[in-house]
């Protein structure tokens, strides 16, 4: 295993290589350049704009250029922006990711669990109304115009029903008297994830080892209670509960519009997936044993149909690094999507490249994760 | 927890309401509140709007009207020579004090202009610094007294001198000298400059809150403004009068003020503060206003067709229309042949019916414009400028182009043929006085998804042209790609079609069409090279008077209505909306509309 993760890890850099060389060159190849804008001041002399080409080192020949970028990218410097000159690059992701991480890893679980949900059930019920209302209903989202869903759901819940905040990841009247900025108010609520998940993780590999489901279900259940009112406390005590508990108000629209645009992906999978399944043999004998439904359903056949799921839901951690333009913009969520957008309009280079290149370590990382779950998942694999 | 959270809201609300804060839009994040960066790499609408008048000038703009007058300066400037100088001395208002309370004086005007200057000779510091002060005409400036400065100039000339360097931002010295000295010792002195967190002093009503990065901007309002209670007054026989009781600052210009009062704008700050939401998505930034979560958006272009639809009738919402400063144009290669021949262009301006563009095809979301400086800029505005073809028909416009392009040497392989208002003939074979055939003239326009405008417009153009044979061919295009051709590629095209927001004082004029800005990469993209005009030009930029110029510029724009470097199109008008509900402008039509005034923050009120 060891000599298969070394293996992969030097394909990755490989990789990598070849990757920021293709998107550096891609950007390159748009017309025009970022000193371009200065084109629209005429006030601006030909000596003025050369001096502000000399300042972002577009005087220089693009092969120039690009040894220099390699040179700093092998120091773990992804540049400066051009936009916010003279802001890193790293600073600015370091501002935007938090916003993006939050978001888009909550509705990418809450994708998957539903669609994970919905799979199993609309598999065991193959061929009948239920699966066949959900594959339709899942299709129509899955296909919809990404926009337009964004407006329906706010015009619905914000505006009609008054239920939803209208737009923004906060609410400005609230937070102009906070003491903390929203960024680290974001970083809390992703350790409190994080710290609630691990909690979880730690209470399912005890269980493994007990053995009566009441006590297997007495620890899982019992220590997710426990972690989330340790959170909740924690957050109501801490005196900023109130920004935290804001954020998490305005996540509820661009989340259920990303669970409604994404869930049939993982519920199709899941559905497939059991469909194979439940015609093994294995699952003959455990219903022949007397097994009730539900226990065959979810210990026999959805367990063994997780596989592709979750390698589906790795990679889509990965991915969720880089946001979603559409969704950012929408629901006016400045993250790593928007600035993205951003940076291509402007064509800042090194900002763009930047985002791309560290978008696509963590899902070059989230791949080489994959291969190794599928190893500790499936005992027939073997590297 | 969610009893907790209903109190907190409702203490929230109650404390919003007490304390008059209110609520605008704008679509991106200033991208620094850093004045050095703003002035320089990083100028953007968006921080202007934010920024607004955090910074004075020594003079300024009146409302609506756009008198120049004392701003910072307490009087006109005196003007004499010394020796191989211009001189300006200038007195300061001695009521004036930064928002930290230090009186504003005469050093922080030296500090400023020979701090800006060192920066740009020794460290190449440009953008907007550069066009304020720029160093081939300002040499310095010394204090006199506290209160009395002089600025030395090489030459002068309105555009650099009034409108340049006595409109140019002035930064408080007890803040950024300390600063500026740790950044010249620096590796690079500027970009240590652009990194300095946005807290130093100005003289605006208004200073930075709280930015929350990528959600809102809040300014708050002095409480002990200097300036509270300071009126201008601009009264119909032209006269400004300028007064503070408060300070008892008072200052008349322009006439004797009285008769009839034309404007009357009082400076607050009446509200405490204004929250810039940022909403990234235009629609749900109008649904927002229709909510009653903001009450004025800005944006530089105004609202667009669908969104206007979207707000009208709404109740509490009102719609405001006015003129912008700018245009959309076709530019000639005059470096090109057959673009060279005034026949030929006069021909093309003859086939552009500009009101039928702007009111059958544009459906009135355009004005038709005949001059480089559109109608909204009254002072400068030649209304005597007429464009070819007006009053002409459909049929008359195509003979007059036809007769044209025959008196230069044209010929036809098949002549045009008109009857009445009908072409019964087209024309095919276009033959240049050398006797060649004329190849395809490619027309770069931006396509539709930037600017449907211009794009419905080029084609139309390629429509007209091809009826009389003029092979023309629209080419719908990126806007970078545009950009690219013209600029990084020395000219390399026939005709393109691009827009301008443009300043004030039309110094413009000069830029876009003196032969000396026609080198590589600079502005006189066209190649207009006309001794007559840059002789016009050169004494137009070397004004001292303002009557003079506005003479000088008159003859500009005839000089270019007949010669066609450019062929104007239109203008848009910007239209605004507010929430008269929520608050109260002291006006609302204006050149570039209320953004263009950055929302007057000083000035507007609330709703009681």
């Amino acid at each position: 295993m060891l000599k298969y993760i070394g293996k992969r890890s030097l394909q990755i850099v490989i990789l990598l290589f070849i990757y920021v060389t293709i998107v550096y060159w891609i950007m390159e190849a748009m017309p025009g350049n970022f000193a371009s804008q200065y084109v629209m001041n005429p006030k601006l002399t030909p000596e003025i704009r050369e001096k502000i080409k000399q300042q972002f080192g577009l005087d220089k020949p693009p092969f120039i250029r690009y040894l220099y970028y390699m040179k700093n990218f092998l120091k773990f410097d992804l540049g400066t922006s051009f936009l916010y000159y003279p802001r890193k690059v790293t600073d600015i992701i370091k501002e935007r990711l938090p916003r993006t991480l939050f978001l888009f890893m909550t509705a990418t679980l809450v994708s998957y669990s539903v669609g994970y949900n919905l799979g199993k059930r609309i598999a065991w019920k193959r061929g009948k109304f239920v699966d066949k209302a959900a594959t339709f209903v899942g299709i129509v989202f899955w296909t919809i115009f990404t926009p337009l869903l964004a407006i329906f759901n706010i015009w619905l819940f914000a505006v009609t029903l008054k239920l939803l905040p209208l737009n923004q990841f906060i609410e400005p009247n609230l937070w102009r008297t906070a003491p903390i900025d929203s960024n680290t108010v974001f970083l809390r609520l992703l350790l409190t994830g994080f710290w609630i998940l691990l909690a979880l993780l730690v209470a399912l590999i005890v269980a493994s080892f007990q053995k009566t489901l009441m006590a297997k279900r007495i620890t899982v259940w019992g220590t997710l209670t426990a972690s989330i009112i340790v959170a909740l406390v924690l957050w109501g005590r801490s005196g900023i509960g109130i920004y935290g508990l804001d954020i998490v108000k305005h996540m509820v629209l661009p989340i259920l519009t990303l669970t409604l645009l994404s869930f049939a992906g993982s519920m199709l999978v899941m559905r497939d997936t059991m469909l194979e399944i439940v015609r093994e043999d294995y699952i003959t004998t455990a219903k022949a044993k007397g097994l009730p439904d539900k226990v065959v359903r979810d210990k026999h056949a959805a367990r063994n149909a997780l596989l592709p799921l979750i390698t589906n839901f790795v990679i889509s951690l990965g991915f969720t690094m880089s946001g979603g333009i559409i969704t950012e913009t929408m629901f006016s969520w400045p993250g790593m999507g928007l600035t993205y957008l951003e940076a291509l309009n402007s064509q800042d280079i090194p900002l763009l490249v930047g985002l791309l290149v560290f978008t696509g370590i963590f899902v070059l990382i989230a791949h080489l994760v994959a291969d190794i779950l599928y190893a500790f998942l499936d005992p027939r694999i073997r590297y | 927890m969610k009893k907790l959270f209903i109190l907190f809201m409702v203490l929230v609300v109650v404390s919003i309401f007490g304390a008059k804060v209110i609520n605008w839009a704008i679509y991106e994040e200033p991208k620094t509140l850093n004045i050095w960066n703003h002035l320089g790499p990083n100028a953007t609408v968006w921080n202007d709007y934010v920024m607004a008048g955090k910074y004075g000038s020594l003079y300024g703009y009146s409302d609506v009207r756009f008198d120049w007058i004392p701003a910072l300066a307490a009087d006109m400037p005196k003007k004499y020579k010394e020796g191989e100088y211009w001189v300006y001395e200038i007195p300061l208002r001695q009521d004036v004090k930064w928002s930290d309370g230090t009186p504003f004086t005469a050093d922080d005007v030296v500090f400023t202009i020979n701090t800006v200057l060192k920066l740009i000779k020794d460290y190449g510091l440009g953008g907007n610094w550069a066009s304020s002060y720029d160093p081939d005409f300002v040499e310095k400036a010394e204090k006199v007294d506290d209160y009395t400065v002089k600025i030395y100039f090489k030459k002068l000339g309105l555009a650099k001198v009034e409108f340049g360097a006595l409109m140019g931002p002035i930064i408080q010295k007890k803040f950024w000298e300390p600063k500026v000295e740790e950044a010249l010792k620096s590796e690079n002195p500027l970009q240590t400059l652009y990194s300095y967190e946005p807290e130093d002093p100005g003289t605006g009503a208004f200073v930075l809150k709280k930015w929350e990065k990528g959600a809102f901007v809040e300014n708050t309002a002095l409480p002990d403004y200097y300036d509270r209670g300071f009126v201008e007054v601009l009264y119909k026989n032209g006269a400004v009068e300028l007064k503070n009781e408060n300070t008892g600052f008072h200052w008349v210009g322009y006439g004797e003020p009285k008769g009839d009062v034309e404007l009357k704008v009082e400076t607050g700050p009446f509200v405490d503060s204004i929250i810039y939401r940022i909403y990234k998505e235009k629609s749900v930034a109008i649904t927002a206003m229709i909510n009653g979560d903001v009450s004025f958006i800005f944006n530089p272009l105004g609202l667009q067709k669908g969104e206007l639809d979207q707000l009208r009738g709404k109740p509490g919402i009102k719609i405001t229309s006015s003129p912008s400063n700018g245009f959309r144009y076709v530019a000639f290669n005059m470096r090109r042949y057959p673009m060279n021949i005034k026949e030929f262009r006069q021909a093309i301006a003859l086939l552009v019916d500009r009101d039928f563009i702007c009111n059958r095809i544009l459906a009135g979301q355009a004005i038709p414009v005949s001059t480089l400086v559109p109608p909204g800029n009254v002072f400068w505005y030649n209304k005597d400028v007429k464009t070819l073809g007006e009053g002409m028909s459909y049929g008359e416009r195509r003979k007059k182009a036809i007769e044209l392009l025959k008196k230069a040497g044209f010929k036809w392989i098949v002549e045009p043929k008109i009857k009445g208002d009908k072409i019964v003939r087209k024309g095919k074979g276009l033959i240049g006085p050398d006797g060649r055939k004329i190849e395809e003239i490619e027309l770069l326009a931006p396509g539709p998804g930037y600017d449907p405008m211009r794009a419905t417009t080029a084609i139309f153009i390629e429509k007209w042209a091809n009826e009389l044979g003029i092979p023309i061919k629209a080419n719908l295009v990126d806007f970078n790609y545009i950009v690219q051709r013209v600029w990084e590629e020395n000219f390399n095209y026939d005709m393109y079609m691009l827009g301008w927001g443009l300043t004030i004082f039309p110094d413009y004029l000069a830029d876009f069409f003196h032969s000396k800005r026609m080198g590589p990469g600079d502005f006189n993209t066209p190649g207009y090279n006309n001794p007559e005009f840059d002789e016009v030009a050169d004494k137009f930029l070397e004004a001292t008077d303002i009557e003079e110029a506005r003479k000088l510029a008159f003859k500009l724009q005839e000089m270019l209505a007949e010669d066609l470097p450019y062929l104007v199109l239109f203008t848009t008008p910007i239209y605004e909306a507010y929430r008269v509900d929520q608050i109260v402008f002291p006006y609302e039509e204006t050149l570039d509309g209320l953004q263009g005034q950055l929302g007057l923050p000083a000035a507007v009120k609330t709703v009681e």
